[in-house]
């Protein structure tokens, strides 16, 4: 279907296709296989708002703005502001442990060594989280591998809690998140030439210098993709704090989940879900903002 | 105590004969609305459970009930995520399934939405043998199939007696790591009301009860949504005592000695039940005849003995068999220990309260 | 910290622009840490108990022998086999894999290249499924596909997958647009290509690891969706995720591992696969 949009102006025009229509709509032309798809976004979204205006029975037919103003109370409140914290933390943690991670992979020769390492960062995504947690509960759980050896080696007396608090959440969200940082970054630092690199360092750079001065700020956008990726996926996020927070983290979408089943208050599962969209939203769009500011000075200083 | 023994056999034995007789009446009453085999050729849709209590449905239900009525019972078993209630009420007039299981608050969710049919209770000629209270639910829209109740899970490594009483929860030095039922489960609700009955207060009175539960905080290592990882964390020796919890979900564990695993019913406070019922939603795909059947079928003295001894589910039918074997396990409930001991909590009150309650108790264990 | 760092990095004999011997040390560490549940996993699939103590004090290949049985001979009262189930994944993937990447790539293009009005709302959308609770997400949308007339089955379960897997696609594609430069583009056209011929033979090329990094992006996304794919699913047509749901709630055994390990391998042969065919020794990171 895309295929076809994108082939049929040529057909149509093979001369000169840039002259008969305006930048905007060949814009516009571009986005419509998506937008085809998108639309039953849309609508879904249209019926969430709508929704979430309902009340509790009556949700097509009601109106009130109570499951927003519950919204106010210091219980969502506060679990806003703990996702919101948590999203952000792990998306700076995935993106820092992504960047060498990244880089490596932009730069490996072999093509074993390539596969092996792709395949073990999209790895954490391949496998049901379910099933991981009980990794985690092996390793990290009060009786666990890492637990045993610290009462062994006589560094502790009682088990550290690891799992089942926010720890436990951050590690699982930075871990499960963790491939979609490094892939926009490896994507990105493999399109820094590596001309540039050598250039530096023929001008005497250190690697390090060669790195931090070049490498990184080139791949920027990648980093920076990466990181709205993370932060995005994980303010979202449910099965994490349900199997590794014990359920004593109180993430808002567990709070949404709740609402829409066992509660069946449809209208307050929207509200909550409504608002946790426009604010993860929101703040995306302030950082792309602020940091496509720089980027632009960045490029036009190149 | 021979005299006892004496009794208790003669009761087996009475009862015994009574539902073998019953089985023997019931089968030609089938017979005779429509022949032998009547359901042949026929396809039964089942939404069942995807636990251990699901499986067991599959074993000692469906596949007897397919061997009697030469019917079909297909099974969809991932019915116990809590959205499949949403699921179900946002596919409105389009069921995909003939009988579902589910517990009384989705029931009520669903008969609420105007979502199931009510069922003709003369169909179903088992009810007679199950006491009134556990008949139906959810307004009339649901058969009641088993109760799901709920224990004091112990580690019997650490916990040398099983406790008797849900005090024994906040009893520091008898179980220093213990765990809770999550808070959008109905066995967290049960916990606030048995934590308000022990300091002086009651259902309609809990501030008490969350006064006591905070104490609890320091202790609880997870609320425990998930069974596998619950017992997992008792065969690591990280758990000591946890409740309220159905042995149910640890058939296999609780006969494992290496998971020292126990479970007790015996508390004085009595324990506390929740009626799992059989609905059938409006317009379903298949045939009624064969949707009463199964459910009648589901009831069957014998039917419901295998399950409780199976998987530790409370049968809800008074003449339900269970061996003499059996009876001598702490998990698996009989009748009478039902009718003396189990609390069935009020559905239309919970929901009343249900949304503030899951916020104070989530509020409370928030680390 | 940073001295060290500026050390080592020295120390490493190799070209600028190859991988010092400190970056390839430091990267194996963390994706080491990554994987490390899903390697006591892979162990424990070989365990000779019937519990999940680790180490396993022995080992065997039981639980694969076990996972081969449920393959080849179902339960006669499960809904669909795995086999079933296995297919439908296999397409839906599929499918979604294509189209995620045939609408990304010019979307990705005109919200890179192109300045037009809109295109704040057009960047916002195509965020939105990825901070959509994914319980809103899946109940909103059987609400809208049980209100159409017609009946989809499996292509409702693609068009969900194509949604959830878009912005991936998209901002792969779009971070890989971004580093190669217009001047590409502007060459290619001053070379007398039309634009379009200039995107398609040019640019896209170029693109390519962004593209494949979104492609598989996709096909994993949907091979392992769940939430959304519970409220879209019915008994005629599942995924491998929801038939995987019906088993692992019940009698956790290694078995479920050893099925985990089977979508890793294939998961593993997709990218080996991926690769072969785009060929130039594998051009994928």
């Amino acid at each position: 279907m895309a295929h076809s949009t994108l082939t049929r102006p040529v057909g149509a025009a093979p001369l000169r296709p840039a002259k008969t229509i305006s930048p905007s709509a060949r814009a516009w032309l571009f986005l419509t296989p998506s937008m085809l798809f998108l639309g039953v976004l849309i609508a879904a979204s249209l019926l969430v708002l709508r929704m979430s205006v309902g009340t509790k029975g009556a949700e097509w037919s009601g109106f009130s703005l109570a499951s927003y103003a519950q919204l106010l109370e210091p219980y969502y409140l506060k679990s806003l502001l703990l996702t919101l914290r948590l999203a952000l933390v792990s998306a700076l943690i995935a993106v820092l442990l992504a960047t060498p991670v990244g880089y490596c992979m932009s730069r490996l020769q072999s093509p074993l060594l390539r596969r092996v390492f792709l395949a073990a960062v999209l790895m954490p995504l391949l496998v049901n989280l379910l099933l991981q947690s009980y990794g985690w509960l092996v390793i990290l759980g009060p009786g666990g591998m890492l637990n045993q050896a610290l009462l062994g080696l006589g560094l502790i007396d009682r088990p550290v809690m690891l799992l089942y608090n926010q720890t436990g959440v951050l590690m699982g969200l930075v871990q499960t998140a963790f491939p979609l940082a490094v892939l926009p970054i490896a994507s990105a630092m493999r399109g820094v030439a590596r001309s540039y690199e050598e250039a530096a360092a023929t001008l005497g750079a250190s690697r390090l210098q060669v790195f931090r001065q070049v490498v990184l700020p080139m791949s920027l956008p990648g980093i920076i993709t990466g990181a709205t990726l993370v932060f995005a996926y994980n303010a979202s996020s449910f099965v994490v704090p349900l199997l590794l927070g014990g359920r004593r983290v109180p993430m808002l979408a567990v709070m949404v989940h709740d609402q829409i089943a066992p509660l069946m208050n449809w209208p307050a599962a929207s509200a909550a879900g409504v608002v946790l969209i426009v604010t993860t939203l929101a703040i995306m769009t302030f950082s792309e903002f602020v940091t496509g500011r720089r980027r632009r000075i960045l490029e036009a200083s190149q | 105590m021979s005299e006892h023994d004496f009794s208790r056999r003669q009761f087996i034995k009475t009862v015994g004969a009574a539902s073998v007789a019953a089985a023997a009446l019931s089968f030609p009453f089938i017979k005779a609305s429509a022949g032998d085999m009547q359901f042949q050729g026929k396809t039964l849709r089942l939404l069942t459970w995807s636990d251990d209590t699901g499986l067991a449905a599959l074993r000692n239900i469906a596949a007897t009930f397919e061997a009697k009525t030469g019917a079909k019972v297909i099974a969809d078993r991932t019915g116990s995520t809590s959205e499949m209630v949403a699921k179900l009420k946002a596919a409105g007039d389009r069921p995909q399934y003939d009988i579902i299981t589910l517990a009384g608050v989705g029931a009520e969710g669903l008969a609420s939405a105007g979502l199931l049919e009510k069922p003709d209770l003369n169909r179903i000629p088992n009810l007679r043998d199950v006491p009134a209270q556990y008949q139906t639910g959810a307004g009339g829209h649901g058969i009641g199939y088993l109760l799901w109740c709920n224990s004091l899970i112990y580690s019997t490594r650490t916990v040398t007696e099983a406790p008797d009483s849900y005090a024994a929860l906040w009893d520091k030095d008898m179980a220093p790591n213990i765990f809770l039922p999550p808070p959008n489960w109905t066995e967290a609700m049960d916990l606030i009301i048995i934590a308000a009955k022990l300091a002086g207060g009651d259902e309609h009175n809990v501030e008490p009860g969350f006064k006591l539960l905070e104490k609890l905080k320091d202790r609880v290592i997870t609320l425990g949504e998930n069974p596998n990882q619950i017992a997992e964390l008792f065969r690591t020796g990280s758990l000591d005592m946890g409740g309220l919890y159905a042995p149910a979900f640890f058939p296999k564990q609780i006969r494992d000695p290496s998971y020292g695993l126990g479970a007790t019913f015996g508390m004085k406070e009595g324990f506390y039940t929740d009626l799992m019922l059989s609905v059938m939603p409006k317009h379903r795909p298949g045939d009624t005849d064969l949707a009463y059947a199964f459910i009648d079928h589901s009831l069957d003295p014998l039917v419901q003995g295998k399950m409780a001894e199976d998987i530790f589910n409370g049968p809800v039918n008074a003449k339900a068999i269970i061996s003499a074997e059996a009876r001598k396990s702490p998990y698996i409930l009989t009748p009478e220990q039902i009718s003396e001991k189990a609390i069935m909590h009020d559905n239309a009150f919970l929901a009343t309260v249900h949304d503030q309650w899951i916020r104070r108790y989530t509020e409370i264990f928030s680390s | 910290m940073s001295n060290l760092l500026k050390s080592l990095f020295r120390g490493a004999a190799p070209l600028p622009g190859e991988t010092g011997r400190f970056a390839m040390g430091l990267s194996g560490v963390i994706l080491l840490l990554a994987v490390l549940p899903i390697l006591t996993m892979i162990v424990m699939s070989f365990s000779g108990a019937s519990n999940l103590d680790f180490p396993p004090a022995s080992y065997s290949l039981q639980w694969y022998q076990a996972a081969w049985n449920t393959f080849v001979s179902p339960d006669a009262s499960d809904v669909l086999s795995l086999g079933q189930a296995f297919t439908t994944s296999l397409l839906v993937a599929t499918l979604s894999m294509l189209f995620a990447t045939l609408i990304a790539v010019p979307a990705a293009y005109a919200l890179v290249r192109c300045e037009f009005r809109g295109k704040a709302a057009a960047l916002q959308l195509m965020s939105l499924p990825l901070v959509f609770p994914m319980v809103v997400l899946g109940l909103a949308l059987l609400l809208i596909f049980d209100s159409l007339p017609f009946q989809l089955n499996t292509s409702r379960l693609v068009i969900a997958h194509v949604i959830l897997a878009l912005p991936f696609v998209v901002r792969n594609c779009t971070a890989a647009m971004l580093s190669i430069g217009s001047e590409v583009e502007e060459a290619a056209k001053m070379l007398g290509a039309s634009p379009l011929r200039a995107i398609v033979d040019v640019v896209v090329p170029l693109m390519r690891s962004g593209i494949l990094a979104g492609m598989l992006l996709a096909f994993i996304i949907s091979f392992n969706e769940f939430t959304v794919t519970y409220f879209l699913y019915n008994i005629d047509v599942m995924t491998v995720p929801i038939w995987m749901y019906s088993r692992t709630v019940s009698s956790l055994d290694p078995t479920v591992f050893s099925f985990a390990v089977l979508i890793v391998l294939i998961d593993f042969a997709l990218i080996w696969a991926l690769e072969k065919l785009v060929g130039e020794g594998g051009v994928s990171f």
